[in-house]
């Protein structure tokens, strides 16, 4: 009996974390397609603001990341496919790895480990410190000032960073570890290039974009659960990367099942 | 020679001719934790006024303020800003209000990302059409009419509490609202540090016609400190205002009770 109140109590909490990051993110949406005139220079300010941290910052980080994924993945196909007659599959390998999977789940995670946290955290301490409440008494709708620029700003810039994810690790992964090898530039690029199609680069975006938005929704959500102790901020932190990652995942399957199956 | 005729009535204070800007209209309500703060409490504040409104700790000074701010509705009664019901409105509209009433927090509550001018500058940014330029040159007047000494573009955490005061008080005072809430003026704040506050709101009132002063306060004795015209005491319940005879009858004679 213990045991089914348990699971019934954490299914009816679980619900409503999903229904309340679902009005987050839906609530994002609508207000910047309807209510963006709103106080837009401020709001523009702080969504320039969030794409600068989330993207700009993030790109020596991600330039590492995805030249050392680029040695990996090309070290790895042209040290296999040549010995079983496969080096013309290089391309393919690429887009099924990196275009399709690895470019936008990397650049997903890699935004949740460095934005997804401040932006629970921030918003946490902006909850805890009573800034919401002083923005709201200033008639300043946190929710169109602080959650909707976030939540665009995570969105455009997990998109960007999947592009830029996966050009780097193309090129660069040439650059470090086909260069040497048998194979010449323009068949690497030839054979990915013949792969590439108007579905790869769409489904790419569109889980790049999609899990933007999951994470900033999932974030600023964790952000606002603040309440009560300050010792909530580190724990709805933690949440917050758990559930993001927990919801990319899941969202990734999704999308791939959709466009692949 | 006297003049002849009937005796001159008492003229009552100006300011009960007018519409008030605040009015708490037969408020009932309990906090959280259960306790009835006001039980069909009644004021009415008055455009031109400074009013000090002041109880024990817990009367319900901050209840007062949360209701002005919007943020807590009582159980009962009406909460009036410049004639409109604000319990019964919806967010837009009442959003279009806040910006005619500014508040000073007790912890003033500044935003924490946000460099000192630009806490300044924000409602302005938002709420009205002036370039970057202007509102930032704007929000620097208003800095240095409030009396802050420092680094503009310094981040306001690390600030010491007179000058995060005198920064939500040029932030409060930005939109020239027709009403300044300033919350438990008394905390933190030495004498001269809170005649300094003071006499700036002082000034932003006589600069305009009409404007509302309210101060709170857990001493009724601070009103010849924020020169207030009016005292308004929250006790048992309700609100007793024996600094305004005329205003506690008519506040009275609307609900039965006085204050």
């Amino acid at each position: 009996m213990e045991v089914a109140r348990y699971l019934g109590h954490t299914m009816v909490v679980r619900t409503r974390a999903l229904y309340d990051t679902w009005n987050i993110l839906v609530y994002s949406l609508w207000t910047a397609a309807f209510r963006f005139w709103l106080g837009t220079r401020a709001t523009l300010r702080v969504l320039v603001k969030q794409v600068y941290f989330t993207a700009f910052e993030a790109l020596p980080l991600i330039s590492w990341i995805a030249l050392i994924l680029g040695l990996i993945v090309v070290t790895q196909t042209l040290s296999i496919l040549p010995r079983i007659g496969g080096g013309g599959l290089v391309g393919t390998v690429l887009v099924w790895t990196v275009v399709r999977e690895l470019g936008p789940l990397f650049a997903a995670v890699i935004v949740t480990a460095r934005s997804g946290t401040a932006i629970a955290a921030e918003l946490g301490t902006m909850k805890m410190s009573r800034q919401l409440t002083a923005l709201d008494a200033m008639g300043i709708d946190p929710m169109h000032y602080l959650v909707m620029p976030r939540v665009v700003g995570t969105a455009v810039s997990v998109l960007v960073l999947t592009f830029y994810f996966v050009a780097i690790t193309i090129l660069g992964g040439y650059l470090l570890a086909g260069y040497g090898e048998s194979i010449t530039f323009s068949v690497y690029m030839g054979s990915f290039l013949e792969e590439m199609g108007f579905l790869e680069v769409g489904v790419s975006l569109l889980k790049g974009l999609a899990f933007g938005l999951i994470i900033g929704s999932v974030c600023c959500y964790h952000g606002l659960m603040c309440s009560g102790s300050i010792t909530r901020i580190p724990q709805e932190t933690t949440r917050a990367v758990i559930g993001s990652l927990w919801a990319v995942f899941v969202a990734d399957a999704a999308i791939t099942f959709v466009f692949y199956i | 020679m006297g003049r002849v005729g009937p005796p001159e009535r008492r003229r009552p204070p100006l300011v009960l001719a007018m519409d008030p800007s605040v009015e708490l209209r037969n408020i009932v309500y309990r906090s959280d934790a259960g306790r009835l703060l006001f039980d069909r409490a009644s004021v009415a504040l008055y455009p031109g006024s400074r009013t000090l409104v002041c109880g024990q700790f817990a009367s319900g000074k901050g209840a007062v303020v949360s209701f002005l701010a919007g943020f807590t509705p009582p159980q009962q009664g009406d909460v009036r800003l410049f004639g409109t019901d604000i319990t019964a409105i919806d967010r837009s509209r009442l959003d279009r209000i806040r910006r005619r009433i500014g508040f000073v927090f007790e912890d003033s509550v500044l935003v924490s990302n946000l460099k000192v001018i630009e806490n300044v500058a924000l409602p302005l940014h938002y709420h009205t059409s002036l370039s970057y330029q202007e509102s930032m040159r704007r929000a620097l007047d208003l800095l240095v009419d409030s009396g802050y000494v420092g680094d503009v573009w310094a981040l306001p955490g690390p600030l010491p509490l007179y000058s995060k005061k005198t920064v939500a008080l040029a932030r409060a005072i930005a939109l020239k609202p027709d009403v300044v809430v300033f919350e438990n003026q008394e905390t933190g704040l030495t004498s001269e540090e809170r005649n300094g506050l003071c006499e700036t709101l002082v000034r932003y009132q006589k600069a305009g016609e009409g404007r509302l002063l309210v101060f709170t306060s857990g001493d009724c004795g601070d009103a010849a400190l924020v020169e207030a015209d009016r005292v308004v005491e929250i006790r048992d319940k309700s609100f007793v205002d024996p600094g305004v005879p005329e205003a506690a009858a008519i506040n009275g004679g609307e609900d039965g009770r006085g204050g």
